[in-house]
């Protein structure tokens, strides 16, 4: 009885051990979405956290997709009582730290998207890094209207 | 004996402190009530005049301003990040109020040049059909701008042609006389947005 609960044991941990990202993964991506815009929209952001969990410093350097013309990085800078929107050239993943893309900062600027995107749709993004790695990313549409 | 009962004592200590601090903290208010989000100029002054088109591409001019009050802020379609985060929350701002009481939202394009009426009627659609949407004549949306002390500053088109346009962040308050009674800097929240404006309301009342 004892041997067989041992086994079963051994065998949930295995699959445990499965299912949780390996710890040299290099970059963790989770929360990755792009917010709906009204129709027509010409531009769209897209948001994310990049965790980088290796020791070595890192950097993103492109985002591509077949659903938008072209992808740009960017960070909205607050200066002076005025907003302005800067494409930056790549985003440091420092090593141990998350990075985040989120509204009103840093965000993937993606310029005229081929088809009508709406809530609950997604795409995919590819990003490619420093180290030479690049992943295919779905991006979730989602609309954040808030709601009365 | 005595050494686990005093233990017990501190024990028991803290968790009567971390209560009475819960208790404390539960009950205060989320910010004083008297902190104000507004900056009120000394005096409303009037709107500078202007002549433009509206998201329908009718003529529009400050006398469609008036009758209540107003939030009016510069952007521009092309700006996913921060302009839809200030129409959220200038659509969430007036969601709170019903009737005559209900302050409109302006939105006034600094870029006219890519947003015509049709763009900007569709864009505004999205947030809030009853937001008014201003562009018209570069030359006259700049006036218009500049006017308010808007600095506005078109960037540089890339090899794709696209440009950034950097912009002022505060909305302005327009009372219902149609004047420039003052501004909202960032940040922009709803909750102090909208407890200014009842405040406004009952002054006036
Ligand atoms: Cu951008």
């Amino acid at each position: 009885m004892n041997r067989a609960l041992a086994a079963a044991l051994a065998a949930l941990a295995l699959l445990l051990a499965g299912c949780a990202p390996s710890p040299d993964d290099g970059v963790l991506i989770e929360d990755a979405w792009v917010r709906e815009a009204p129709p027509g929209a010409r531009a769209l952001a897209g948001y994310l956290q990049l965790r980088n969990r290796s020791d070595a410093p890192l950097a993103l350097l492109f985002a591509n997709s077949d659903a938008f013309d072209r992808i740009e990085l960017h960070q909205t800078l607050h200066d002076d009582g005025r907003m302005r929107m800067v494409e930056v050239d790549h985003v440091p993943l420092p090593p141990g730290e998350t990075v985040v893309f989120a509204p009103g900062g840093l965000h993937l600027m993606l310029f005229a998207p081929r088809a009508p995107l709406q809530d609950g749709d997604a795409v995919m993004i590819e990003l490619t890094f420093s180290d030479g790695t690049a992943r295919d990313l779905r991006f979730e549409v989602r609309d954040v209207r808030d709601r009365r | 004996m005595n050494l686990p009962r005093a233990h017990l004592l501190i024990v028991a200590a803290a968790l009567l402190a971390a209560v009475a601090g819960f208790l404390v903290f539960r009950d205060a208010p989320p910010a004083a009530p008297t902190q104000q989000a507004v900056t009120l100029l000394p005096e409303p002054r009037p709107l500078p005049a202007f002549t433009l088109l509206d998201q329908h591409g009718a003529p529009i001019d400050e006398q469609a301003l008036t009758g209540r009050w107003q939030l009016m802020f510069f952007g521009f379609t092309h700006c996913p990040d921060i302009c839809p985060m200030t129409l959220q929350t200038l659509a969430a701002v007036r969601g709170r109020f019903d009737g005559p009481d209900q302050p409109g939202v302006v939105f006034v394009s600094i870029d006219p040049a890519r947003d015509g009426p049709e763009m900007l009627g569709d864009y505004l659609a999205y947030y809030d059909p009853d937001i008014i949407g201003i562009t018209g004549a570069e030359a006259a949306v700049a006036a218009f701008a500049r006017a308010l002390g808007v600095a506005v500053v078109m960037g540089e088109a890339d090899a794709h042609g696209h440009y950034a346009v950097d912009h002022t962040t505060a909305v302005f308050l327009v009372d219902p006389q149609g004047r420039l009674a003052g501004l909202f800097r960032l940040p922009h929240r709803v909750d102090a947005m909208a407890r200014d404006l009842e405040r406004l309301l009952g002054a006036r009342g």
